[in-house]
């Protein structure tokens, strides 16, 4: 390879290329022409809002703070897996490799929670390209120069966050990077200090419970959009090939569509005021058992179902896109008994979670519940979650004995975050630390002579603007986040220098404030992993 | 559709035996595979160790360019590519009216075309103001596509004039109603407060309050709520609000100081633990901190779903009987109405969506990421496609082509016969046998006005899945300097390849293909034989589906393709190195300025597709 000795002598290349040292014809210049020969694109430039990103197994989601919605949402898929200059894949009539439904996801991903699933350089070549696809095609500002806040699930193994921080530090000077928990910045976005946060995610769903901008609980449960979408796919399949029709495929796109177009949730006998839902008459229609309800109420859709070269118009019944929505998250045709403590359904894992808080806790979190994710998007399945919810709490109360398998989960848990070291379940304790708390004190004071009247003990749902957007909200009130990795410290020590720290000198806060917000004082000698330690 | 062959990529040895993550043990296969050069040029010892390069990996993809991609350094004196160059924005414009965007405008105007530039909302091209009637000075106006055919009336939007469209737009909601105003009253005012007491979602008075707001029972009209960039702007006012209050009220507070900085160590508390003193709300200030509240009211940005949202939503992909996809948008319509410039990102059926304004794109500059020497500088005006700076990697490196040789030659050592494959004459795919040996010209044409040696090698079975065998006859030699042409003339040297101008496209039947020979050579260029003999591509797994039909498993999209990498090695000595005041800062590490260049990197030959 080339010495690595500086040099400014003029190689053999041609000519026409050395013009270019050459001072500009005299052109008139632009309006910023001066300080683009200086340097440019340095220092003309508001760069003091930073750049919030938000990153998930399936989406990416960037923009600046103090706007409303991001500049851009990525999703990652095959395409974007594709060598430079190869845009086979957008070319009219391509044709990609057929996957198995049960193969698919993994090409669309861009990571894992498993991460024996997880090439990691993978997951750096995939971040560094999006990166620079979001700074250069949508945030249109330099790489690096502004603050960074990411947004990240609250449990994120540490090889793959050690992956995305030391590929980011590497790659662009960022000075230092902030980490955000997505449930937190969720509530942060619906106006409220505790919620419990349902994110209906691509590869899973979280059920976590905020208190006081804190991470007291999360459950999760495989059933996702993922999940979601493999159901569908299987449904109108079997539809198909119930009809006689001939049925060669359906690929993972196609099927995405029909996701997020017609896919809808039933309400459950009947609406809240009483009346018969309309909807369900169309459900009645596809029940397995035929019906001999002649109502005119089936409605079908009509699709462009492509078939090679050309396309075939396909006729699908409405009904037939609930079912898949009751078997993967209301997990209708399984008694809970049979399943596991991570297959839970939907109600049951909010019901769950909601259980297990202190009384005080969950009748604030229960009056905040936020349905954020890919999944929220579903109509009727929020709705039809509080509903169900509801019927649980009427049959089983708060009881706690129905709890049975708490600790199983915290193992679980455990496992799942693989990697770490300490105490991964520290922030579950339940009781939050007596005394010295000037916080709860306040809060307990607060809620003594509290004037305003403070909805709690009923079943709410609160519209979340959801967690980029809450990140947007706390960043654009210019305060100090709530975990600071710094460039030169985390390139000497990397995550176990954060771990140390977190051992030494900040147990309190990693004790009371599962977030990770600092108290006064110890704020900038180091840096901690807070909830992701 | 497919691949043009042949063709030819350049991985970037930035990602050589790449910064190692630290958890690599957990990938399943390394990008390099432990395996010795088949023909290793003698020399040294540590490049006999590296591993061929797998171009069918996965993380091959990012470390590929096409070779007009690449950058050369001279400080480094190596290939940059987009991930070892940092870019630097230099000027920001539309590309449909081409106006620069001053920089300072560009986030204010939500990195959009802030003059009537427009996308389709439903097909994403360009859109154009016309006059309802078709012609006149009169209105009213509408934005429609060519393309397509949609028309903002389709959402119920005219306009009263032609120009500043933008701004109108943000003030008509579809259908064509004024937009709700995105930015409410920053404290909310009592009488429109109590009017939601009486929703039962909204905050009541609880048991335990001891102390009750007063509730006025009037019937004031229910608000429309707010959409999501009013909720934003209400939610934002709430919390400054809150911020603002305390620190007003409590300058004593220990947690509290003025100093509203981002790095103030106090700040964090604020937000978080949120103290207050009591708010806008009682008549009477008491000097006692509290918590920061929650946002309370729709004003202050909370908001509870109604329970008839979901249901109308349903209801609206009911009522169409035909209708309920095609009135959906779709995935990629969603993503494009993506911003804070307007759109709207939430809408589920067509008549939702809003035309976009067109987004901004930028000139950027290039620079190293290692030494920061400036690579690329492009002249910011937008028509102006010149750049003032352009090191590309192509005028140092030689230019690789490759086609088949024609006949039969048995010719070489133990080469057996060879066949072109036919298909390639026609233009299309080429295609090659399995098992059936073919030969192939490889012309590597110098672009440096120095001669240049060149080696390169092969692993003898192609690393990954299938091992197809490769042989190249001549692994090094040089090639000449890239001389002009009247040059060349003048210096009156023998052609021992003939008129180079013809040999560049000609069809090459004047060299032999002979192991350890050169094939042939002009002026600047170079050619080799190198030989190929591909290994079938087996159809994997024949599984019986659920169906007694038998399905095979397909190949994966590129499973197929041949593809040969080889490592070149190139070295010259740099000519017309003159006696300037520089001279010094040319001495290499031993202080002796030979002027040697070297460069090395793994290129990636695509040859055809096997047979299947
Ligand atoms: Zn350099
Ligand atoms: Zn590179
Ligand atoms: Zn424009
Ligand atoms: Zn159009």
């Amino acid at each position: 390879m080339a010495s690595n000795i500086t040099s400014s002598i003029a190689s053999s290349v041609r000519p026409s290329l050395r013009q270019a040292a050459q001072p500009p014809s005299p052109h008139t210049p632009s309006r910023f022409a001066s300080s683009n020969l200086s340097s440019p694109g340095s220092g003309f430039r508001q760069e003091d809002d930073a750049v919030i990103i938000e990153l998930g197994s399936r989406y990416l989601r960037a923009g600046f703070e103090g706007e409303h919605s991001p500049q851009c949402i990525l999703t990652f898929g095959p395409e974007d897996s594709r060598r430079a200059g190869d845009y086979r894949g957008w070319a009219p009539g391509h044709r990609r490799k057929h996957f198995d439904i049960e193969e698919w996801g993994q090409q669309h991903e861009l990571w894992r929670m498993d991460l024996r699933d997880v090439d990691l350089g993978l997951v750096e070549d995939k971040i560094e390209r999006a990166f620079r696809e979001v700074y250069n095609e949508y945030l249109l500002t330099d790489a690096g120069s502004a603050r960074l806040m990411l947004v990240v699930p609250s449990i994120l193994p540490h090889p793959l966050l050690s992956t995305v921080l030391t590929t980011l530090f590497n790659r662009w000077k960022y000075a230092s990077i902030t980490l955000l928990p997505s449930p937190t910045m969720a509530a942060m976005g619906a106006g409220v200090r505790s919620a419990l946060g349902v994110d209906i995610g691509w590869s899973e769903t979280t059920v976590t419970a905020v208190y006081e901008y804190r991470e007291l609980r999360i459950n999760r449960s495989t059933r996702s959009m993922r999940s979601l979408l493999k159901e569908l796919a299987r449904t109108v399949i079997a539809h198909r090939q119930g009809k006689g029709d001939d049925v060669p495929r359906i690929e993972f796109e196609l099927a995405e569509e029909l996701m997020a177009r017609m896919v809808w949730c039933k309400h459950s006998g009947e609406t809240t005021d009483g009346r018969a839902n309309p909807l369900n008459g169309a459900e009645a229609q596809v029940d397995s058992t035929p019906s001999d309800n002649t109502d005119e109420r089936e409605i079908e859709i009509e699709i462009d179902w492509p078939t090679g070269v050309s396309s075939q118009v396909v006729t699908l019944p409405l009904a037939l896109f609930s079912q898949p929505v009751e078997k993967v998250f209301l997990a209708s045709d399984t008694a809970s008994n049979y399943l596991d403590d991570n297959e839970h359904s939907l109600p049951m894992l909010v019901y769950e979670t909601l259980q297990a808080l202190p009384p005080d806790a969950r009748a604030l979190c229960m009056s905040r519940i936020t349905f954020v994710g890919g999944g929220s998007k579903i109509p009727g399945l929020a709705p039809r979650t509080m509903f169900e919810v509801d019927l649980l709490v009427k049959k089983y109360g708060w009881s706690t004995i129905r709890g049975k398998r708490v600790d199983d989960r915290r193992d679980k848990l455990r496992e799942i975050a693989q990697g770490r070291a300490g105490k991964p379940d520290a922030r579950f304790q339940e009781p939050l630390p007596p005394g010295e708390d000037y916080i709860e004190e306040k809060l307990r004071k607060q809620q003594a002579k509290e004037a305003l009247p403070v909805v709690q003990g009923q079943l709410r749902r609160v519209e979340s603007l959801g967690a980029w957007t809450g990140a947007s909200l706390l960043a654009s009130m210019k305060v100090k986040g709530f975990v600071d990795i710094e460039r030169e410290k985390f390139l000497q020590h990397g995550l176990a220098g954060a771990r140390n720290n977190v051992d030494i000198s900040v147990i309190p806060q990693r004790t009371s404030s599962g977030a990770g917000f600092t108290k006064a004082g110890d704020e900038r000698k180091s840096w901690t992993l807070a909830g992701w330690a | 559709m497919g691949l043009t062959f042949p063709y030819t990529y350049i991985s970037c040895p930035c990602s050589d035996g790449s910064k190692e993550i630290e958890e690599s043990r957990l990938r399943p296969a390394p990008l390099f595979h432990k395996k010795a050069l088949a023909e290793e040029p003698e020399e040294d010892d540590e490049e006999k160790e590296e591993a061929p390069f797998d171009a069918h990996h996965p993380r091959a993809s990012f470390s590929l360019f096409p070779p007009e991609h690449l950058l050369y350094c001279e400080e480094c004196r190596d290939l940059k590519c987009p991930r070892c160059s940092i870019e630097e924005q230099v000027s920001h414009f539309c590309t449909s009216c081409l106006f620069e965007t001053p920089a300072s405008a560009v986030r204010s105007e939500g990195n959009r075309c802030a003059r009537n530039c427009f996308n389709c909302p439903i097909c994403f091209s360009q859109l154009s103001v016309n006059n309802i009637n078709g012609a006149g000075k009169e209105g009213p106006w509408i934005l429609n596509c060519y393309y397509c055919m949609w028309t903002s009336l389709d959402i119920g939007i005219r306009f009263d004039r032609p120009t500043n469209i933008r701004a109108q737009l943000d003030r008509i909601a579809n259908g064509g109603k004024p937009k709700a105003p995105s930015k409410p009253t920053e404290t909310p005012d009592l009488a429109r407060r109590s009017s939601y007491l009486n929703h039962e979602s909204y905050p009541q008075l609880s048991a335990t309050t001891n102390n009750p707001p007063p509730t006025q029972q009037d019937d004031s009209p229910k608000e429309t709520p707010l959409d999501p960039a009013a909720r934003f702007t209400a939610l934002k006012a709430f919390y400054k609000n809150q911020l603002t209050t305390t620190t007003a009220a409590n300058p004593t507070h220990p947690s509290i100081s003025s100093d509203f900085s981002y790095s103030s160590p106090a700040s964090l508390n604020r937000i978080l633990n949120l103290y207050s003193t009591s708010g806008s709300f009682q008549p009477k200030r008491k000097p006692k901190p509290q918590l920061m509240r929650e946002a309370l009211y729709p004003s202050e940005g909370l908001l509870i779903p109604s329970p008839d949202a979901a249901t109308s939503t349903q209801t609206k992909l009911l009522s169409s009987p035909t209708g309920g996809f095609i009135n959906t948008t779709t995935l990629s319509q969603r993503h494009f109405q993506t911003g804070p410039a307007g759109g709207n990102p939430d809408a589920r059926f067509v008549d939702e969506l809003r035309p976009m304004p067109a987004p901004l794109t930028t000139k950027r500059a290039k620079r190293c990421k290692e030494c920061r020497h400036i690579l690329v500088k492009p002249e910011a005006k937008p028509t102006s496609t010149r750049h003032r700076i352009k090191l590309v990697a192509l005028s140092y490196i030689p230019h690789v082509s490759l086609r088949p040789l024609l006949g039969t030659s048995a010719a070489g050592g133990g080469a057996s016969t060879s066949s072109a494959p036919s298909a390639l004459l026609y233009g299309g795919d080429v295609i090659l046998e399995p098992a059936r040996p073919t030969q192939w010209i490889l012309k590597l044409t110098n672009p440096l006005f120095d001669a240049v040696r060149v080696s390169i090698a092969t692993p003898a079975v192609t690393p990954g899945k299938y091992g197809h065998r490769v042989t190249i006859l001549c692994p090094q030699f040089e090639i000449g300097a890239n001389s002009d042409v009247w040059e060349e003339a003048l210096g009156s040297k023998s052609s021992d390849a003939g008129g180079s101008a013809g040999k560049i496209s000609g069809s090459g039947n004047g060299g032999v293909a002979e192991a350890g020979k050169v094939y042939e050579k002009g002026r600047n260029w170079t050619s080799v034989a190198v030989e190929v003999v591909p290994v079938s591509i087996t159809q994997p797994i024949v599984e019986a589906a659920d169906k007694e039909e038998i399905q095979v498993r397909e190949v994966d999209e590129d499973e197929d393709v041949l593809e040969i990498p080889i490592r070149v090695r190139l070295d010259w000595r740099q000519g017309d190195l003159d006696d300037g005041a520089n001279k010094k800062a040319r001495l290499n590490e031993d202080g002796v300025e030979d002027g040697v260049r070297e460069l090395a990197y793994w290129m990636v030959l695509g040859v055809g597709r096997v047979k299947k």
